[in-house]
């Protein structure tokens, strides 16, 4: 994943509406911010403040309103809804705060499962799947469903599917917001391994203060605006 | 490969065994409706289509087989010199009476055919000698009716319209859609048994010289034998068949319940899949933020419709086999050929297909935030 030290993503002016005229939520407003590899961001703010919806906005999973979406050298917003799904599968891994694993698939299955879409097949998936689950140490978890699992783990089965593919771009939205303090702050510690360690770009919401040391650059959002100061 | 489409369905065992019992309850309905429905049609043109003849000669508008109006026999005369007629012969359809040994009557249909020729003899002997209706009042009757007609073996004794007959032999796979069962005899016996007046025939059975068009020894046929209608077997046999299927309502209403079948299936397998695709949406929203592209999701929800008809199919043809044994105790036969039972799987596909659109257009509307709620 070269980059050459360019700005992995880069936002300018970028706004985003839902809905029209009276009943309109400028959720997004006039935001610009570029980021580059091997650093861990963390945003903070408000409910409601539109925090998710720039995650999606740089996730490629909602196009902006008005201004401009760059990941590498692809601008976003000028791309077809076909289009975009294959910059998701090669470029960026989420994790959720409800971990959204598939309930029926064992965490070995369910990081393969991606693997198989990120076009590995058979024995090369499998043992790809067990090394990811190596790396969260999960590795003696493989046949066990979702269920089974405790919060901690089940994120950290989320963070190896993440990591499935190889994505240069680790994109999360409140990781640690269902697990206890301590569980959460290992799952930070493997994000800001992954930005620091492995060079990729890493940007979490989060609204634990307690993390904010860990962070390369903190952002905080009111209203859809977007400040690098608390306000 | 991990099959998200497999885990999923079987992760939801109720959902899925209730998916699949509706499957296979509507498999069980088509293909027994369906399948009676063919035994039918098979059996209102049995003799017909087993009669070897190329043309029927009959009186001018009959509605079927069944209603048969004398006319001339020696229209046979003039038939034998169109020019491609190979053979022409008599052949008589009556119903009569038959005495059971308990002493009632059961209405039968008298079939009489020429005993030198042979031509609309029974084609499938169990007991007996054919040649044997050459003997004054020897018939044979269809073991399918045997019960009805009170199982009176080879030599035993009862009678048609109270005139003596002697049982000469037993055929096979002559049952009559009207339930009137068929008893063979010689063309002489049966006019005498039907008191048939002499000089008349109720059909004309031809065969058409190798090398002849069917169609123009048909229509030449028609302007020398006059006053008389003139079909190919096949249209002899379609006519009948649609008179009994259509204009009695039998046939419709066999198949309606056949469609309902289909349309209870379709409901069941759409409801339980759509219901999945709910519960699993935020799973196929995953996906998709993922990278998996619309046709991947779609592909899964495909799989799963396409598993669900495969079993539903094979474990309602079991049922389907089950309760055709129970149905023939019963003397309901249903007729089931390859081909048709592909044609049910195929139906049985685009039915779980069909289910899958609901769930597809489901899948469309997703909104991509939903994944990122808790
Ligand atoms: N699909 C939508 N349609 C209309 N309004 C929406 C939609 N999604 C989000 N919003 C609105 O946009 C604003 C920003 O929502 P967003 O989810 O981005 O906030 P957030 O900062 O992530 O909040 P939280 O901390 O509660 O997750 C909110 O006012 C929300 O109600
Ligand atoms: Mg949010």
């Amino acid at each position: 994943m070269s980059t050459n030290g360019k700005n992995v993503i880069d936002l300018e002016n970028v706004s985003k509406v839902y809905g029209h005229g009276e009943s309109a939520v400028h959720a997004v407003d006039r935001v610009s911010l570029k980021l580059d590899p091997g650093k861990l961001f963390i945003l903070m703010g408000p409910s409601g403040s539109g925090k998710t919806t720039l995650l999606m906005l740089m996730g490629c999973l909602l196009k902006p309103s008005s201004g401009s979406v760059h990941l590498f050298d692809h601008e976003i917003s000028s791309m077809s809804e076909q289009e975009l799904p294959a910059v998701r599968l090669e470029r960026i891994g989420f994790v959720f705060q409800g971990f959204n694993l598939f309930p029926a698939l064992t965490a070995e299955e369910n990081v393969e499962a991606t693997l198989n879409l990120k076009g590995y097949r058979g024995e090369d998936a499998r043992r790809r799947a067990r090394d990811l689950l190596d790396r969260v140490d999960m590795g003696k978890r493989l046949t066990h469903l979702p269920e089974d699992l405790s919060g901690g783990e089940k994120q950290r089965v989320a963070l190896a599917r993440a990591l499935a593919g190889d994505p240069p771009i680790l994109l999360a939205d409140e990781p640690t917001g269902m697990l206890d303090s301590k569980t959460g702050r290992k799952i930070v510690e493997i994000l800001h391994d992954l930005a620091h360690r492995e060079k990729r770009l890493v940007f979490m919401v989060s609204h634990d203060t307690r993390i904010l040391h860990l962070a390369d650059k903190t952002f905080y959002m009111d209203d859809g605006r977007l400040n690098s100061e608390h306000p | 490969m991990v099959s998200i489409a497999r885990k999923n369905l079987f992760h939801d065992k109720i959902r899925f065994f209730v998916a699949i019992a509706g499957i296979q309850f509507s498999v069980l309905l088509i293909t027994i409706q369906f399948g009676v429905f063919l035994r039918f049609l098979t059996n209102a043109s049995v003799l017909i289509d087993h009669s070897g003849a190329d043309l029927w000669i009959t009186a001018k508008n009959l509605q079927n087989f069944d209603f048969g109006r004398p006319f001339s026999e020696k229209k046979v005369y003039l038939a034998r010199e169109v020019p491609g007629v190979l053979w022409a012969e008599k052949y008589l359809m009556a119903f009569c009476y038959w005495k059971t040994p308990s002493g009632s009557q059961e209405s039968v249909q008298v079939v009489g055919f020429n005993p030198q020729t042979m031509v609309g003899a029974p084609w499938d002997i169990v007991e007996g000698n054919i040649e044997d209706v050459k003997k004054p009042m020897a018939v044979f009757y269809d073991q399918a009716e045997a019960d009805r007609l009170g199982r009176i073996p080879i030599g035993g004794e009862t009678e048609i319209n109270n005139r003596r007959v002697r049982v000469a032999g037993i055929t096979r796979g002559a049952k009559s859609f009207i339930q009137a069962a068929y008893i063979f005899t010689s063309y002489k016996n049966a006019a005498n048994l039907a008191f048939f007046s002499r000089g008349n025939t109720v059909y004309i059975l031809a065969k058409v010289t190798p090398g002849y068009d069917v169609e123009a020894v048909k229509q030449r046929l028609k302007e020398v034998v006059k006053d008389v209608d003139v079909y190919t077997t096949r249209e002899f046999s379609n006519k009948t068949r649609a008179y009994w299927m259509i204009n009695t309502g039998a046939g419709i209403a066999l198949l309606s319940v056949a469609i309902m079948g289909l349309f209870i299936g379709t409901i069941i397998v759409g409801q339980t899949i759509y219901a999945s695709t709910t519960e699993h949406l935020k799973e196929f929203g995953t996906l998709k933020a993922i990278g998996a592209s619309n046709r991947d999701i779609y592909k899964i929800i495909i799989q799963q419709a396409l598993i669900n008809s495969v079993i539903g199919f094979v474990l309602g043809m079991l049922t389907t086999y089950g309760v055709a044994q129970l149905m023939k105790i019963g003397k309901l036969e249903v007729l089931l050929t390859g081909p048709i039972l592909v044609g049910i799987f195929l139906i049985t596909v685009l039915m779980c297909l069909f289910s899958s659109i609901l769930s597809i257009y489901k899948v469309m509307q997703i909104d991509p935030a939903l994944i990122f709620k808790s």
